[in-house]
């Protein structure tokens, strides 16, 4: 068993952050923080953030084996050594107070021989046994009790005159076992006090129960794989053992035969049960770089007496037999390999399970190094309504809170915030955008409301869509069918300078609805808009976009940055010299705006006013600079193409520049599309690339028209954030979009108020008569029932609620309490009239079980003292059908 | 721009469960107010939020014979309802009632009663978990033994009457299992992922359903309900994923076009399935039915991925390791996923005594590669 270098490590029992280091000498370690251990102390790393530093080291020479013990008082660990010659001597590595006076106390054989094993009790800290070779008249495990050991040499001779009684016999052990036999390994159990169990023989487990030193049971067992025998933790009644390949799991109170074998490619050097948690063992092979871990699976036996019951019928008894061969053995197991340490440090020698940390062991490599692992559980994780949980270390959950969710900022984080300010269900569609808090969604809620305002001002009829885009403007009067008129113009502040601009009605209603209005009015107001909103340049090119230059030299005057002043003067300077466009072309480039950019490279477009006439088309190389520069605003860039494109251009333009944002999923692109199927696309793009399943669906119930609603995309939009709404339990969303789609599906009212639109919404459910099927809750507005109505007599029709079906007039069922026919007055409400909504207790209910019923005031009355059914021959305990209330949440 | 850096600290609460052994399972309810875990204990327990943040444990009990895998809710309109899964080769239904045998005060007392066991695998039960609502009460088990069982409560009313409607043999041992969530039954039959941790040492090939000639060695089966042929047929096998899976989730469809799934293998996959119109692979039998793409396979775990979960969105997707780490992936614009937190699962160390009561302690971000990846305010 033994081989040239042996290499161990042990941690002590007692103290968490000491461990010894067995191989050619004994070395003792303390355990600390990198970070806290002193400037220039050497230490051995044993992981990223811990080091080892050396307490003591002595000769290892002689030594076969070591234990240390788990005596509460010891302020350093006490070593059990046992040598070759079976001597076992008590020893703390490290010179310190010795409160006990256990150090240096010797036990001896009265035969020499090799010392194969020492072990502590952690039960009673006195106990050691030691397990030795074979010797024909001597027995091979002894017991002893440390402190009635004897003191070693000039010592024990002090105190030998003090205490003669003690000292004066040579010590004995408490207890021998095994007349001239051979122990291997000797350990306690951890079920009873004073049990041991050792290897024998090279074949025999062996089980010594000393509680009774008079009278020693042992029970064994016989089997090749009897090596290195360790206890459960925990008081458990598992025992393991090892030989060759092959790790065996034993009952200690049912040794016949192995509950579990369990195979290893190579064999076997260290075998040891986790102690902070159970039904964990694991194994270490030879030349193994990793840790086997096999996780015990228990199942208790009482299920199996079910499941015989259960397969006798179906299952041959030869056959079932079998099956309970296979299954009803006992436990079964989960083995996994954790790599402990990385390849270069060569196999692992040995390790050690901590005695309290969690799943935290030590390990040594053939090289000497050490590795401090912790091996890790299987942690599970869970999201839910409450955040992300998971279960950590020690049976513990860990739940996240919200504000890392804030500062993550998911879409499911935005998406609840912004639903409970109730975005996206405002009345007026700009309101949302500012809910939003998003610069592309507020653009196209804007968007969307001009567009509506547009519609509803008559200033764009025909629209298939309740929110037309550009392209639905563009091209409503047949396919590419009308023709612009050109109008060549100078620019009033440079006279020398002239551009062809392109007007239609079509045109017109684009410029409006991407913000530019039509006229120098409209636009001048934009002009001071963006002006106001800060972005002088933009301001800049709108002004010169509409040929004011003097409004954009004015306004570029009074920027605020030194930079756009210059470019002003640039742009006063326009001329055609060679030079200055020269000097253009490479500036233009290198300002930092886009829209300065396009402003110059606009009027560097424009052509000369000369009257020999250019053709308008060699210009517009020019105008697709201006085009291109896609930092600008989309409205911007549609508008500018709205103006000066000839209508094939501009088509060609505006069908490009849809495909590419619907590509892209761009949200502006809604602008070219509107609330089209196109749009429609590019929202769903939209959701794929974001997850803002909640836009899409608001903005489909706002805008889409009753055929886009029946849309299979747009009803999965909705179905998917009705169910996230449930899930958060933000019922007036949810009702409020409900609302909406109801009244965007009714047709005919667009953009009816959210109440308005309630009213067309059919109604869902309705309690029918049991003998003509038909509702009984026939609104009075409702034509067919009248006739029926006009035939009652009048004291009948002015009460509020009739016990008839107003359909074929027969009596509805009776209350299970006051055998009234329900939808009558409950008359509960005593003499004060009841208030206005208490109607409820007059309504009718029923269980869905036994299906009688009543008045709702009187089965809430009844179920306060009852939990049966209060038809008395009926024995349902209706209200315990459903789920308890819960409790109502402790107000803070 | 904000600053998540690895300086900044998250409060993350913490609860001491008092399981005696390894937690399987956490899972929330619909509304996310209930909490229930299950362990190797044999136990389940039952946590209810106080709604300021803080959970009770209301119930506790011995549900099985063995360890208890997985343990999942049914939809609220079917009433509060769990089922459980366990290494004693049974699956139970527990539903929640108010204490028949008392009245007055004492009615509101809460117990679980199981409703039903269902007994058919003969081995380890790995996984269960209901169905979708829209498709009613159904409940999808599978086991060791490689055999998913998909069960029906007939009447909703009554839960201790589950028959057995669908049994589909696989022939490989399968470990866990996912109902594609999506709500849309026009565009998406009903879905089941499954996943094998059949190691790959042994002969993997026997794993092709006889009457497919297609031979896979991926790990993850995708099966489908067909409404005409009342049969759930394995219409796709992924072969992007040739290791032993221990988890997989269907994210929330959340009205995309496509199916996200997070499979825990030796890496975090998310491999998206994009259903494939059926016009174009109209030719029978050896239809393609989706366009698989893996969109990120994460290695940060080190050798193995236990489990994933996806966020209510289908943004985030939390994976946990061998690396005793759980980290967090979000999904960034166009489909671009990464890691944007990474929570140290410190062990508790023997030293402090356990916390019986909740505490707080504080979590710290991963450095981010590059922060400007992520729009902070």
């Amino acid at each position: 068993m033994m081989s040239g270098v042996k290499l161990d490590v042990l941690w002590s029992p007692i103290h968490h952050e000491k461990f010894i280091l067995w191989g050619p000498d004994i070395t003792l370690y303390e355990v600390s923080r990198i970070k806290e251990i002193e400037k220039k102390t050497t230490f051995t790393p044993i992981s990223p953030t811990r080091g080892a530093t050396v307490l003591a080291s002595q000769s290892a020479s002689g030594v076969r084996c070591v234990d240390i013990s788990a005596i509460p008082e010891q302020p350093e660990p006490l070593l059990a050594l046992g040598y070759a010659s079976g001597k076992v001597a008590l020893t703390t590595l490290k010179q310190t107070y010795d409160p006990l006076g256990l150090v240096g106390r010797e036990f001896t054989p009265r035969y020499p021989r090799l010392c194969n094993s020492v072990s502590w009790s952690h039960m009673e800290t006195n106990m050691l046994a030691v397990a030795m070779e074979k010797h024909r008249s001597d027995h091979c495990i002894l017991l002893w009790d440390v402190y009635r050991g004897s003191m070693l040499s000039d010592e024990a001779k002090a105190t030998e005159s003090a205490s003669p009684s003690v000292a004066a016999e040579t010590p004995r052990p408490l207890a021998e076992m095994g007349l001239s036999e051979t122990a291997h390994s000797v350990t306690w159990t951890n079920f009873s006090s004073r049990t041991l169990v050792a290897s024998m023989n090279l074949k025999y487990i062996k089980l010594f129960d000393l509680r009774d030193l008079s009278n020693k049971a042992v029970s064994m067992t016989t089997t090749r794989y009897c090596y290195g025998v360790v206890a459960e933790p925990w008081g458990g009644y598992q025992l393991a053992s090892r030989g060759e390949g092959v790790a065996c799991v034993w009952d200690a109170r049912a040794l016949q035969r192995p509950l579990l074998t369990l195979q290893h490619p190579r064999p076997l050097a260290q075998l040891h049960w986790c102690p902070t948690r159970r039904n964990l063992l694991v194994s270490l092979q030879r030349d193994s770089n990793t840790l086997r871990i096999h996780d015990i699976q228990q199942a208790n036996s009482d299920t199996k007496l079910n499941n015989v019951s259960d397969s006798v019928q179906s299952v041959p008894p030869v056959v079932e037999g079998e099956l309970e061969e296979q299954y009803s053995r006992g436990p079964s197991v989960l083995e996994r390999d954790v790599a402990v340490s990385a390849g270069a440090a060569g196999p692992l020698a040995a390790f050690s399970w901590h005695p309290a940390h969690e799943g935290r062991l030590l390990a040594v490599c053939a090289s000497g190094a050490l590795v401090d692992y912790t091996v890790c559980e299987r942690v599970t994780v869970s999201w839910g309504g409450g955040g992300l949980v998971w279960a950590g270390g020690g049976g513990q959950l860990r739940l996240l809170k919200d504000d890392f969710y804030a500062a993550v900022k998911d879409i499911s984080y935005v998406m609840k915030k912004r639903a409970q300010t109730d975005y996206g269900l405002k009345p007026d569609l700009w309101q949302n955008a500012d809910l939003a808090d998003d610069d592309s969604l507020s653009g196209l809620w804007h968007f969307l409301a001009l567009s509506k305002s547009l519609v509803e001002d008559g200033c764009i009829r025909n629209s298939p869509w309740k929110h037309p885009g550009v392209r639905t403007v563009l091209r409503s009067v047949g396919d590419g069918g009308y023709r612009s008129e050109i109008v060549p113009s100078l620019l009033p502040d440079l006279p020398n300078r002239r551009v062809t601009i392109y007007r239609s009605a079509e045109r017109t209603r684009g410029l409006q609805l991407c913000g530019w209005g039509w006229g120098w009015e409209n636009a001048l107001a934009g002009v001071e808009r963006a002006e106001a909103e800060g972005t002088p340049c933009r301001a800049a090119a709108l002004a010169a976009f509409q040929l004011r230059v003097r409004t954009a030299l004015d306004v570029l005057a009074r920027a605020q940055q030194p930079v756009l002043r210059v470019v002003a003067l640039a742009l006063a300077g326009l001329s055609d010299e060679r030079l200055w466009r020269e000097a253009l072309a490479g500036a233009a480039a290198a300002l930092p705006d886009p829209y300065l950019r396009a402003l110059l490279r606009f009027l560097a477009a424009s052509a000369p006013a000369h009257p020999h006439h250019h053709p308008p088309p060699a210009h517009h190389p020019d105008l697709a600079a201006v085009l291109n520069e896609t930092e600008m605003r989309l409205e911007d860039r549609v508008a500018f193409a709205c103006i000066f494109l000839p209508d094939a251009k501009l088509h060609e333009y505006i069908r490009q520049t849809c495909d590419t944002l619907l590509d892209q999923g761009d949200l502006s692109g809604i602008l070219l599309t509107g609330a089209s199927p196109e749009g429609i696309s590019l929202l769903q793009r939209w959701v794929e690339n974001t997850g803002d399943v909640q836009s899409a669906a608001l903005l489909a119930a706002r805008c889409a028209t009753p055929e886009l609603l029946r849309d299979p995309r747009v009803l999965n939009w909705l179905d998917s954030y009705r169910d996230i709404l449930d899930g958060w339990q933000l019922w007036w969303a949810r009702c409020a979009l409900d609302t909406w789609v109801m009244a965007g599906a009714g047709g005919g009212e667009w953009g009816a108020g959210g109440a308005g639109g309630a009213g067309a919404v059919p109604r869902h459910v309705c309690v029918a008569c049991t003998y003509c099927g038909k509702s009984v809750a026939a609104p009075p507005g409702h034509a067919r029932p009248r006739v029926a109505f006009a035939r009652l007599p009048p004291p009948a029709a002015k009460m509020k609620q009739i016990s008839s079906c107003p359909n074929c007039r027969k009596p509805l069922p009776r209350c299970g309490v006051c055998s009234l026919h329900v939808g009558t007055g409950a008359g509960a409400g005593g003499a004060g009239a009841p208030p206005a909504g208490a109607a409820f207790s007059s309504w009718f209910s029923w269980c869905v079980a036994c299906r009688h019923g009543g008045h709702a005031q009187h089965l809430i009355n009844w179920f306060k003292e009852h939990t049966e059914c209060p038809v008395s021959s009926c024995t349902c305990h209706c209200a315990t059908l459903d789920p308890p209330d819960r409790p109502a949440p402790l107000l803070p | 721009m904000g600053e998540l850096t690895a300086t900044n600290l998250f409060e993350s609460q913490t609860i001491f469960a008092d399981h005696k052994d390894l937690i399987h399972d956490v899972a929330y309810d619909f509304y996310g107010e209930r909490m229930a875990t299950c362990s190797s204990d044999q136990y389940v327990k039952v946590w209810d939020s106080d709604g300021n943040g803080g959970w009770r444990l209301t119930a506790s009990w011995k549900a099985h014979h063995g360890s208890v895998w997985k343990v999942t809710w049914a939809h609220p309109e079917f009433g509060q309802v769990i089922a459980t899964c366990s290494f004693d080769r049974t699956a139970a239904i527990w539903e929640e009632v108010g204490d028949t045998a008392s009245s007055g005060s004492e009615k509101g007392l809460r117990t679980w009663l199981k409703r039903s066991n269902l007994v058919d695998s003969r081995t380890s039960v790995t996984d269960v978990k209901f169905g979708p609502k829209h498709l009613g009460l159904l409940l999808v088990t599978c086991s060791a033994d490689g055999i998913i069982r998909i069960y029906e409560a007939p009447d909703v009313m009554n839960l201790a009457q589950w028959t057995l409607q669908h049994e589909i043999p696989t022939k490989v041992s399968i470990s866990c299992l996912s109902w594609n969530p999506s709500l849309s039954r026009v565009t998406h039959p009903p879905m089941l992922a499954v996943g094998s941790d059949e190691p790959n040492t042994t002969n993997a090939a026997a794993t092709v359903q006889s009457d497919k000639a297609t031979a896979c060695n991926g790990k993850v089966f995708i099966y489908e309900y067909s409404e005409t042929s009342r049969r759930w047929t394995r219409t796709d096998c992924l072969a992007s994923v040739q290791e032993p899976v221990n988890d997989l989730a269907f994210a929330p469809n959340l009205g995309r076009s496509f199916h996200l799934l997070a499979v825990a293998t030796k890496d975090v996959r998310i491999i998206k399935l994009e259903p494939i119109a059926e016009s174009s692979g109209a030719n029978n039998g050896a239809m393609v039915r989706f366009k698989v793409e893996v969109v990120a396979a994460f290695e940060e775990h080190y050798s193995c991925v236990w489990r994933v979960g996806w966020n209510v969105t289908g943004t985030l997707l939390a994976s946990s390791g061998d690396d005793c780490c759980v980290r967090l992936w979000k999904m960034q614009y166009l489909n671009q996923w990464k890691c944007v937190a990474v929570f140290k699962n410190e062990p508790a160390t023997g030293d402090s005594p356990p916390l019986c009561r909740p505490s707080t302690t504080y979590t710290r971000l991963a450095a981010m590669a590059n922060p400007a990846h992520m729009p902070f305010h």
